[in-house]
C-alpha cells in the first residue's frame, strides 16, 4: 500500500465510523494533538468525532536525512472520538485490518504507556500499540487537558505513519516508502530533511526566536484579553514551535527548559479558561 | 453446593498492576468466605493482561440458618413514654442488624428487656456474592486509575466484560455499565469481537486454552520458561537467564511462544549493555551470548500471536531491535567525537537538587571530598590523580546524548565509562566512573578500584549529607533519594576497604563544604550523625552479629567502622563461655552501682582500706597496660581474655568489699574506682549491655 493510499484509506475507515474528516491544521506542531480539533473538542463537553492526517515537526528529531527511521517533518493520523464507544479497541484494530494487517498472522499488543504533554497540561492512560514489536499507534484515554478534569472521556487514537508504511512495504529505510507508484518519499522529503536539519541546529538565528517567543506569549495574552481564543491559541502553538526550535538550537537549559514549558502550560490553562467561560459556560 | 466463576475483562491491564490485584481478590474473597460462613473446596485466583477469575469450587447454596439470641437495653430505656424506640433501642437494632420486628420482651430476675431472639435465614449465596461483586470492582487497588464512561468508576483501564457464573446460571448484575454473561473473550488473534460462551465454572480453562489463552498465570510463567529451556540452539549459543524478565513477560502475554530472533551483525560494535537493555528493558526479549560469554548478535522473543505466524512476526521484531539499535548507534558516534571531559560544562544545566545546586555544583563537592579522603588514606600522587579525575568525570554521561534521549538512562555510569575508555582514560578511571554508583541495589557488589571506590563515598557522603542536611529526613515509608542505600553503601564501602577512618569527621567535612552551597538545618550535624548510627547497626545486623553485641559498642559506632566489626566479632565469640558470663555479671554490678552517680571525686590509693581493694586497683592499672598494646594492635580477643582475667579481682571485691559503707569519704574514693574500672572497659566495648542469663551454678 502506497503512503498516500495509507491516508486515503485511515481516511474512509474513519468516516464510515461516522468521524467528521477534517483537514490538515494550517500550523507548525510537534503532534497532532496540538490540532485544535483535540484541544478543545477533548477540553469540550459535547461529543466529538474527527480524523485527520497531521503534518508533525520535532526539529530535535532531524537527522539531516540519514536516520532511516527518524525525521524533523513527519505525519501524524490521529483521530479523537467522545464518548469512546465500548469496543473501541476492536474498532481500532480493524482499522489495521483495512490498511492490510491481518490481526491474525500478527502479534497486537497494547502495551502500557501513560500519555503525558506539560506544554498543554494533558495527560491520559493508555497504551502504545506494538505491531510485532514496533510501535505503531498511541491510544489514549484523555483524563486532563489543559489543568482541567474533563468530561465525557476522548479516546484519542494517534498513528505514525512512516513506520506503519515501512512495515507494510517492508521497507527499511523512509526514503524508501513508496509515496505513490512514481514517488519516493524520500524524493519529496530527503533535501527537506537536509536542510530543516541544519536550520534547525544551527542556522536558525536564536536572537530573533527568544525575541519571538515573548512576542507570541505577550499577543496569546492580549487576545485571551480580547476573548478570541481561537487566534490565542494560534499563538500558543507560534510558542510551543518557537521553543522546540530554541531547544534544538541547544541554547535552553535543563532549568530554563521546565520554565518555558510551564510558560506554555499557562498559557494553555488561560486559554482554555476562556474557552470554557465563553463556549461551555451554560452547563 | 455449585462452582463459582467470576471473570473480570479489561482493556489490556499494565504488567506492574496485575499481581496486587490478584492477592487483593484472592484475600477478600477468602474473608468474604469466612465472615459469612460459607465455605469452597478449591479457590484459584489468577490474571492475564485482559482478565482477573477467581474460580472457586463447591460453594454453599446457601448460609445456615442463624439463630439470633440477644438481651438488649431495659424496657423503661428501650421506649419513650409514647411507646416509641428511643434512640437506645435504636442503636441495639442497628449493632445488631435487625429490625423492630424483630424484637421481643425478655423477663429476667432483674426485670424486663429488649430483646432478640430469631431464627435469622441464611442468605442465598448468589447474593452474598453480588454484593459482594459491586464492593470490589470499585476498589481493586489499582495505583494509578482513569475514568472512562458515565458510571465514573475508576480503573486501571476499562473495565469491558464481566463473565459471573453459578454453575451454569449467570448471576446478573451490571456495573460501570458492563452487565453480567456467560461471555469471555479468547486471544486477539483469533479475530474482533469474537464472544467465546462459557458454560460452566469446570470449563473455564479449558475453554480459554482452547481459544489461545493460557488464563493460569503460574501455568503461563511455566511454559515460558519450557519453552525457553527447550529451544534449539545452534553453536553452543545460550540464553542470558533473567528471571525479572520472565515475570514480566509472563504478565505481557496470554499465548506464549518462544521465538528465535537475530538483530544485523554490525552493531555488535556497540557496548553490550546498550545492546541487552534495548533488547531486554524496551523490548522485553532475552539476550543471547555465545560458548565463550561474548554477546552475540541473537535474541529471543515472546510472542503472544499464532505460532503459526512465527516468521512473519519474527520479522518485525527484528526489525524494531535493528532500529533501535541504529539509533543508539548514531547516540555513541555523536557522543565520542569529543572526549568525555568535554560534557562536564554542561552539567552546570542538570539539577541535582534544588535548594543543592546543579550537578556542576555536585561534582565540585565530589571532588574535593575525594580529595579529603585521599588525604586521609595518604594516598601517593598518581593515585590521588587517578581518583580525582574519576571524581570530575563521574556524572559527565549525564548530559550526553545516549541518556539526553532518556532511552538508556539505566545505564549511567557505564555509559560514562565506555566512552572514557573511547576517550582513551585509563582504565582506573574508566571503571571508578562505572562502579562509583555502587551498590546499585541490595545485591550488588562493591567496587573494586581504589578511584571507584573513594568516589563511590564521596559521592553518596554529599547526597546523604546534602539531603539530610536540608532537613529532608528519609522516614520509615518516604525515602525519595534513596539515602538509606547511599549510606549503606558508604558503611559497606569503608567495611570493605577497611577504611580506619573516623566518619563523624568526614560527616563534618562533607557539611561545612555544603554550607558554601545553601543553608543547613541547625540539628544537620547530628540528624546525619544519627542516621549513620543506624546504618552501622544495619551493617552489624548484616554480619549476623546480635543486637545487644551492637549496643555494647553503640558509643564507638562512627569511630572506626572496620575496628568496630573486629571488636564485635570478638564479643559474639565468647558470649557463650561460662568465664565471660560472669564477668558480664560482675562488670553490670560495677556499672548499676556508679549508674546514678554523676560527680566522681579523684581516686586517692591512701583510702584503700582492704586488700581486696588494693588489689583491684593495682591489676586496673597493669591491665591498662596491656589494653594500650591490644588497642594498638586490634587484638580484642586478647583484650576481653584479659578482662576476663581480670574478672576475678572484680568478683572477690565485691565479695569482700561493702562499696555503699557509711563513710561517705570511703564510698566516694570506691565510687572512682568503679569509674576508673568502667572506663577502661568501655575501651573495648560496654559489656553491660549484654543480655545474660544468670549461671545455672550460680543460684
Amino acid at each position: 500500500m502506497n503512503f498516500q493510499d495509507l491516508i486515503l484509506t485511515l481516511q474512509n475507515y474513519w468516516l464510515e465510523q461516522g468521524c467528521n474528516l477534517m483537514q490538515p491544521y494550517d500550523m507548525e506542531m510537534g503532534a497532532g494533538t496540538f490540532h485544535p480539533s483535540t484541544f478543545f473538542g477533548a477540553l469540550s463537553a459535547k461529543p466529538v468525532s474527527v480524523a485527520y492526517a497531521q503534518p508533525c515537526r520535532r526539529p530535535k528529531d532531524g537527522r539531516y536525512g540519514e536516520n532511516p527511521n527518524r525525521l524533523q517533518h513527519y505525519y501524524q493520523f490521529q483521530v479523537i472520538i467522545k464518548p469512546g464507544p465500548n469496543n473501541i479497541q476492536d474498532i481500532y484494530l480493524k482499522s489495521l485490518e483495512a490498511i492490510g494487517i491481518e490481526i491474525a498472522k500478527h502479534d497486537i499488543r497494547f502495551v502500557e504507556d501513560d500519555w503525558e504533554s506539560p506544554t498543554i497540561g494533558a495527560w491520559g492512560l493508555g497504551w502504545e500499540v506494538w505491531l510485532d514489536g514496533m510501535e505503531i499507534s498511541q491510544f489514549t484515554y484523555f483524563q486532563q487537558v489543559a489543568g482541567f478534569d474533563v468530561f465525557p472521556i476522548s479516546v484519542e487514537l494517534t498513528y505514525g505513519l512512516e513506520r506503519l508504511a515501512m512495515y507494510i512495504q517492508d521497507v527499511d529505510d523512509y526514503r524508501k516508502l513508496r509515496w505513490n507508484n512514481h514517488t519516493l518519499y524520500g524524493e519529496l522529503f530527503f533535501p527537506r530533511e537536509v536542510e530543516y536539519s541544519e536550520y534547525n541546529f544551527n542556522a536558525a538565528e536564536t536572537s530573533l526566536l527568544f525575541d519571538l517567543f515573548a512576542d507570541y506569549e505577550k499577543e496569546c495574552r492580549k487576545l485571551i484579553t480580547k476573548n478570541l481564543v481561537y487566534p490565542a491559541y494560534d499563538n500558543l502553538l507560534h510558542c510551543s514551535h518557537t521553543f522546540n526550535l530554541l531547544e534544538a538550537r541547544g541554547v535552553i537549559s535543563v532549568t530554563e527548559r521546565a520554565a518555558y514549558i510551564s510558560r506554555i502550560r499557562t498559557l494553555a490553562k488561560e486559554v482554555a479558561t476562556a474557552y470554557l467561560s465563553k463556549y461551555e459556560s451554560q452547563k | 453446593m455449585s462452582d463459582f466463576l467470576l471473570e473480570l475483562g479489561f482493556e489490556e491491564i499494565p504488567a506492574s498492576q496485575l499481581q496486587p490485584v490478584v492477592e487483593y481478590i484472592k484475600s477478600s474473597f477468602i474473608s468474604l468466605m469466612k465472615s459469612t460462613g460459607l465455605s469452597y473446596s478449591a479457590l484459584k485466583v489468577s490474571s492475564t493482561p485482559r482478565r482477573f477469575f477467581l474460580l472457586a469450587a463447591s460453594v454453599p447454596d446457601k448460609q445456615e440458618d442463624l439463630q439470633v439470641k440477644k438481651i438488649g437495653p431495659a424496657k423503661n430505656i428501650a421506649y419513650d413514654d409514647k411507646g416509641n424506640l428511643t434512640s437506645a433501642a435504636l442503636g441495639f437494632l442497628k449493632k445488631n442488624k435487625s429490625n423492630p420486628e424483630d424484637l421481643s420482651i425478655e423477663t429476667t430476675d432483674k426485670g424486663e428487656f429488649i430483646a432478640l431472639n430469631y431464627t435469622q435465614k441464611g442468605k442465598a449465596t448468589t447474593s452474598i456474592l453480588k454484593d459482594w461483586i459491586f464492593d470490589l470492582i470499585p476498589h481493586l487497588p489499582f495505583t494509578k486509575t482513569m475514568i472512562w464512561n458515565e458510571s465514573r468508576i475508576a480503573l486501571s483501564r476499562p473495565l469491558r466484560w464481566l463473565c459471573i457464573l453459578w454453575n451454569e446460571e449467570i448471576i446478573p448484575l451490571e456495573i460501570a455499565s458492563v452487565k453480567s454473561n456467560n461471555i469471555s473473550y479468547g486471544n486477539r488473534y483469533l479475530g474482533l469481537n469474537k464472544p467465546i460462551k462459557v458454560d460452566s465454572p469446570a470449563e473455564y480453562l479449558s475453554i480459554l486454552q482452547e481459544n489461545s489463552v493460557l488464563a493460569e498465570r503460574e501455568y503461563r510463567k511455566k511454559t515460558i520458561v519450557e519453552q525457553l529451556d527447550k529451544l534449539p540452539l545452534e553453536n553452543g549459543l545460550q540464553i542470558i537467564p533473567d528471571k525479572q524478565l520472565v515475570e514480566t513477560v509472563t504478565d505481557l502475554v496470554e499465548y506464549p511462544t518462544a521465538v528465535f530472533a537475530a538483530f544485523e551483525e554490525k552493531y555488535l560494535f556497540l557496548p553490550e549493555k546498550i545492546i541487552t537493555s534495548t533488547i531486554s528493558q524496551n523490548q522485553k526479549c532475552f539476550s543471547i551470548q555465545k560458548k565463550e560469554g561474548e554477546l552475540s548478535n541473537s535474541f529471543i522473543f515472546i510472542s503472544n500471536g499464532d505460532p503459526v505466524y512465527s516468521d512473519i512476526i519474527r520479522k518485525g521484531y527484528e526489525k524494531v531491535v535493528d532500529a533501535r539499535l541504529a539509533d543508539a548507534l548514531w547516540y555513541f558516534e555523536e557522543d565520542t567525537k569529543q572526549p568525555l571531559e568535554a560534557f562536564v560544562p554542561q552539567l552546570k544545566e542538570v539539577i541535582f537538587q534544588s535548594r543543592l545546586g546543579t550537578m556542576a555544583d555536585k561534582t565540585q563537592r565530589i571532588k574535593k571530598i575525594t580529595e579529603y579522603i585521599c588525604g586521609f588514606l595518604k594516598l601517593d600522587n598518581h593515585q590521588k590523580e587517578l581518583a580525582l579525575r574519576t571524581a570530575l568525570l563521574c556524572k559527565a554521561d549525564l548530559v550526553t546524548n545516549m541518556l539526553g534521549e532518556k532511552e538508556f538512562t539505566k545505564l549511567q555510569g557505564y555509559i560514562g565509562k565506555q566512552y572514557a575508555l573511547a576517550g582513551g582514560e585509563p582504565y582506573e578511571v574508566a571503571e571508578g566512573i562505572y562502579e562509583h554508583y555502587m551498590p546499585r541495589g541490595p545485591n550488588d557488589s562493591l567496587p573494586q578500584t581504589l578511584s571507584g571506590a573513594i568516589v563511590a563515598v564521596a559521592d553518596k557522603m554529599d547526597s546523604v549529607c546534602g539531603i539530610i542536611g536540608i532537613g529532608l529526613i528519609p522516614t520509615g515509608s518516604t525515602d525519595p533519594f534513596a539515602l538509606r542505600r547511599a549510606a549503606n553503601g558508604v558503611v559497606q564501602i569503608i567495611a570493605d576497604r577497611g577504611w580506619h577512618f573516623n566518619l563523624s569527621h568526614l560527616i563534618h567535612y562533607t557539611l561545612e563544604l555544603l554550607k558554601n552551597y545553601t543553608q543547613l538545618t541547625p540539628t544537620a550535624e547530628q540528624d546525619v550523625q544519627d542516621f549513620f548510627h543506624q546504618r552501622v547497626e544495619w551493617l552489624l545486623k548484616q554480619l549476623k552479629l546480635d543486637y545487644d553485641v551492637i549496643d555494647s559498642l553503640e558509643h564507638l559506632a562512627l569511630s572506626d567502622i572496620p575496628d568496630l566489626i573486629k571488636r564485635a566479632k570478638a564479643l559474639q565469640a565468647y558470649r557463650g563461655e561460662e568465664d565471660f558470663i560472669r564477668l558480664v555479671i560482675g562488670f553490670k554490678r560495677v556499672s548499676n552501682i556508679i549508674n546514678e552517680e554523676k560527680d566522681f571525686v579523684p581516686l586517692q590509693e591512701s583510702l584503700f582500706q582492704q586488700k581486696e581493694e588494693e588489689l583491684l586497683y593495682s591489676e586496673l592499672l597493669k591491665l591498662r597496660k596491656k589494653l594500650d598494646r591490644c588497642l594498638k594492635e586490634s587484638d580484642y580477643k586478647d583484650a576481653i581474655r584479659l578482662l576476663i582475667d581480670y574478672g576475678i579481682f572484680i568478683d572477690n571485691f565485691f565479695d569482700a568489699v561493702l562499696v555503699n559503707c557509711d563513710e561517705s569519704e570511703l564510698r566516694a574514693n570506691r565510687y572512682a574506682l568503679l569509674k576508673e574500672i568502667k572506663n577502661e572497659f568501655l575501651r573495648i566495648a560496654d559489656i553491660s549491655r549484654l543480655v545474660v542469663e544468670a549461671n545455672k551454678n550460680e543460684n
